[in-house]
């Protein structure tokens, strides 16, 4: 039982990993909360349900990334660049409109039932771990998050770019001083961002469901764990959101009467302990 | 025109207009030290030319290029770079990190990591720690390296000399002079007159965030340029 809880929760923690590290790189280094994220990684499911059943399973892991990248360039220039010099509260509310509007185009295009998207043959099988037969899936969604967190470690930590982004995040008028171009590094942000929630949209069809909702859920996930792991802060982030899939995995579980109040108990907590959150190293002040 | 040219500048924070119609010009390869008291405007003189300041009236250019109205990393890309007032040193970042920033620049020229560190050797011992780890001395060479690996022309420095003790003072009026011998021109804010008189070719006082008057650095001490410090 254990066992299969802790690599649940490590699954459903990198689809969060992925979602909300991309949120904590744009809150670093506009100051925005991408309120839209969530509609993003809903028309990357919907994408994700609409290529797999044309195509299969593997194109949609590669194009829809692909295709929500354009999404990313989309923000950076109509939204992100334009108001930069507005306030973050607007910018931030303007993100959270566009989000609708997504999500009720999405709706109006796929319905309002959920929709299913079955495993490739490949990952549809089971294998025994501590005795318990586990789904592949799960595991193989869970290889994914893990490689994209060390994959995004190597980028900011090894790469001159990464070496720019941490220090715009922490100081972007020192930086842009020093010669550092933002809105460069921001376009390819942004890029990223919107391609990793894409990729966690495609990700979630043979896990959870794709239904109206999960804009609406997701975000709320995301905001939790951002604010959790400190604002603009990637590693609290990342953490934060491992820390989130954990106790909402053993919760719903063990505590099963209030676990829908968990995250926000969680949230409620660790901001009376610590007002930054988390916050480790290259976040936000 | 020079290489930095500053015309008829008015400038400030908000409403609040600091500088009112100030000009000064420095060539390549030529040092010039601005004095002044504290609230004169000089360091809003220096952070003007990186945008981090309102321009109200006037222009900047910086070799041709009118950049008053050009986003703030464009200045550095064009050839003069900043060490600021209080270092302002990433801590996030190693001090190889904090030198390496000004590589956004793209510019090329003899100031590379190692001529840095040949320059401040503390640097090259300490190039794997976190930018925080140093004392206010080695804060201030990470400072002045991480300006001169944008190849500038014009080296800008505030008060480089803040809070440092005299044996430190002589070190960075040092260090000044190789800058000066190697072809890059400095405008340096200080309170020393001593390194001023050091390091520069001509000086200016400002006052009310407008320049009073200047001359030669050598003459600093003339009986004539009394009055301008008095004010």
């Amino acid at each position: 039982m254990i066992p299969t809880l802790i690599l649940n929760a490590l699954a459903v923690s990198s689809l969060y990993i992925m979602m909300a590290s991309g949120l904590a790189l744009i809150f670093g280094l506009r100051r925005v909360m991408n309120f839209g994220h969530g509609a993003i990684y809903m028309v990357g499911a919907y994408l994700g349900y609409t290529i797999a059943s044309g195509m299969n399973f593997w194109a949609a892991l590669i194009l829809v990334p692909l295709i929500m990248s354009v999404f990313g360039v989309l923000l950076e220039l109509l939204v992100l660049r334009p108001l930069e010099r507005r306030q973050q509260i607007e910018v931030a509310l303007i993100t959270f409109g566009i989000g609708i509007v997504i999500a009720q185009i999405v709706i109006r295009i796929y319905g309002g039932t959920p929709l299913s998207v079955s495993a490739p043959p490949l990952l549809a099988s089971s294998v025994k771990i501590f005795g318990a037969d586990y789904p592949v899936y799960r595991l193989f969604i869970t290889v994914i998050g893990l490689c994209s967190v060390v994959a995004l470690a190597v980028w900011l930590n090894a790469t001159r770019t990464g070496m720019f982004v941490r220090a715009v995040s922490h100081a972007p008028d020192v930086s842009s001083m020093m010669g550092i171009n933002a809105d460069r590094l921001s376009l390819l942000i942004s890029t990223l961002s919107t391609a990793f929630a894409g990729l966690a949209g495609v990700l979630v069809g043979p896990y959870l469901s794709i239904d109206p909702g999960m804009d609406v859920a997701m975000i709320i996930t995301c905001m939790i764990v951002v604010v959790i792991g400190g604002t603009g802060s990637i590693w609290g982030a990342i953490f934060a959101a491992l820390i989130f899939g954990f106790v909402q995995t053993f919760g719903t579980v063990y505590l099963h009467e209030i676990s829908v109040l968990l995250p926000y108990l969680m949230l409620i907590g660790i901001l009376v302990w610590r007002p930054q959150g988390l916050n480790f190293g290259g976040g936000a002040e | 025109m020079s290489f930095l040219e500053i015309s008829d500048l008015s400038s400030g924070y908000g409403k609040a207009t600091i500088l009112r119609n100030l000009s000064l010009s420095v060539d390549r390869g030529e040092a010039v030290g601005v004095l002044g008291r504290n609230g004169a405007g000089k360091s809003t003189l220096l952070l003007s030319i990186f945008g981090q300041t309102r321009v109200f009236g006037g222009e900047i250019h910086v070799a041709g290029t009118r950049i008053d109205r050009l986003p703030a990393y464009r200045a550095a890309h064009l050839g003069v770079s900043f060490s600021p007032q209080g270092r302002m040193i990433l801590p996030n970042l190693t001090v190889q990190e904090n030198l390496c920033m000004s590589l956004a620049t793209g510019r090329k020229g003899d100031w590379n990591l190692d001529a840095v560190f040949d320059l401040f050797p503390i640097l090259r011992e300490r190039a794997r720690q976190p930018g925080v780890a140093l004392s206010g001395g080695q804060l201030q060479m990470l400072a002045i390296g991480r300006a001169l690996m944008a190849n500038p022309e014009v080296l800008v420095l505030d008060e480089p000399t803040e809070g440092l003790a005299p044996v430190l003072v002589d070190v960075l009026t040092e260090a000044l002079l190789k800058v000066r011998a190697s072809g890059t021109g400095i405008l340096v804010v200080e309170q020393h007159h001593a390194l001023i008189r050091a390091v520069t070719d001509r000086f200016v006082v400002m006052a009310k965030g407008q320049i009073r008057g200047g001359g030669d650095s050598a003459d600093m001490a003339a009986e004539e340029y009394a009055p301008l410090f008095e004010l």
